[in-house]
């Protein structure tokens, strides 16, 4: 596990996007077999996804999140030293989408900017990278965007169709001279394990490939520019390497299960998040889900439930246990209080960026 | 050991139509696909929770989590260790 302590930064608030277009699970009926409806929602417990429209991008929920945060906040986008995109699924092949963000958002030229192609542990490592940039530079405010697409790099012959919604998220983080303000990671990644999700096409490795759906071996067809997942290998990890990270981390910091009052986790799946919560002795009551509604959100998940638990509920400052873990493989976790009057209701949008250039 | 089997069996059978006259021992009913990863992880939730066991992720992707025979042999096994 590598081990982070950060002192002197918080989080300062946090807003959440998703698009208007809601898919019940059930709509799916007419695509696949009725039974084979009731299994997946049986086993995924993903009841509805909202997906965005064909023009909208990551970055524009990312955006609209954004927007929404440094409104509420009342904070001046000059005030911006640091802008981080992390997302898998970027607008164009360069340059990095961050730019983009930076331009729509006003965030001056005095700062640093770029993009993290990360998924599902991304909210836990963008915390982690925004943090250390502040400690170490001039920079007093630092946003972290996160955005997915999913919906659209999933086959629409493939049943994971069903799990994944689109969302978008904002973090602010600040420099304060609180002694409490102390955030605490254990991050661990594994690319000996690429291959277990990933997308064959759209980069320089594999190019000139068929978008042609072929069937696969797991009985579902895709093409090469479509997600694909060694399920097996990816439900194994999250059920022991993951509760691991966190017990080795609570050991570290001389945590236990009553030093939480929150835990957020990534929402991959009702079942493995139960797993997880069993294994690692957390209450339900202190692990809210949004996977019923949302789906998986990858790396947007956790702000996403966050805002969903507390965008009107202000309950004070909690401190909280943040896990994500996904694609990479790579998985984190992290401890920090947060003021949850800092955190905002979900905004719905369908608003895209027409850059005007093609 | 019976208490094991019948477990596994309830599950396999309740979610799944197997072929008639099938030698559960060794019948990999991972890759006849009549489990796949969806079925894997209510199917490991259940057993975790049953038995009050966890498994290894070695262990997961054993051959001995592939067929009735070789889990009920790997469950007693961690049930003994306790």
């Amino acid at each position: 596990m590598l081990s982070s302590e950060i002192n002197g930064i918080r989080i300062a608030g946090i807003s959440s996007a998703i698009p208007s277009t809601k898919v019940e699970s059930t709509d799916y009926n007419s695509v696949f077999d009725e039974e084979t409806v009731r299994k997946t929602i049986a086993s995924t417990g993903v009841l509805s996804t909202f997906h965005s429209v064909p023009q909208q991008t990551a970055s524009d929920l990312a955006y609209a999140a954004a927007k929404k945060l440094l409104d509420k906040q009342g904070v001046n986008p000059a005030e911006i030293g640091v802008l981080l995109f992390i997302s898998a699924h970027h607008d164009y092949i360069a340059p990095a989408t961050a730019f983009v963000l930076q331009k729509r958002l006003g965030i001056p030229t005095d700062s640093i900017v770029f993009d993290v192609n990360q998924g599902c542990s991304g909210f836990v490592y963008g915390l982690q990278m925004g943090a250390s940039l502040l400690k170490s530079s001039t920079a007093s405010k630092a946003l972290i965007l996160l955005g997915d697409s999913s919906s659209r790099v999933v086959s629409p012959k493939d049943t994971s169709r069903l799990l994944f919604g689109d969302s978008g998220a904002a973090v602010l983080l600040e420099k304060t001279d609180k002694d409490i303000d102390n955030m605490s990671f254990g991050l661990k990644s594994d690319g000996n394990r690429f291959s277990d999700i990933y997308i064959p096409a759209g980069g320089f490795r594999h190019t000139n490939l068929s978008q042609d759906l072929d069937m696969e071996k797991d009985g579902r067809e895709r093409s090469a520019y479509h997600s694909h997942m060694d399920g097996t290998n990816v439900f194994v990890f999250s059920v022991t390497d993951v509760p691991n990270l966190v017990r080795e981390f609570m050991k570290e910091k001389n945590l236990s299960v009553d030093d939480v009052d929150m835990l957020f986790m990534h929402q991959p799946n009702l079942f493995i998040i139960k797993n997880l919560l069993r294994k690692l002795k957390f209450p339900k009551e202190k692990a809210p889900t949004t996977i019923e509604k949302f789906g998986n959100t990858s790396g947007v998940s956790i702000p996403l439930t966050l805002c969903d638990y507390y965008g009107n509920n202000n309950d004070g400052v909690k401190q909280m246990l943040f896990l994500g873990f996904g694609i990479g493989l790579s998985w984190g976790v992290a401890y920090m209080p947060v003021d949850t009057s800092a955190i905002n209701p979900i905004v719905m949008t369908d608003d895209f960026f027409e850059d005007g250039l093609i | 050991m019976e208490k094991i089997r019948q477990i596994i069996l309830d599950f396999v059978e309740r979610e799944y139509k197997l072929p008639e006259n099938v030698d559960y021992d060794t019948f990999d009913f991972v890759e006849k696909g009549f489990v796949d990863s969806m079925g894997m992880v209510q199917f490991v939730a259940i057993l975790e929770d049953e038995f009050d066991i966890e498994f290894s992720a070695e262990e997961l992707l054993s051959n001995d989590f592939r067929t009735v025979g070789g889990l009920e042999k790997l469950i007693q096994k961690k049930v003994n260790e306790k």
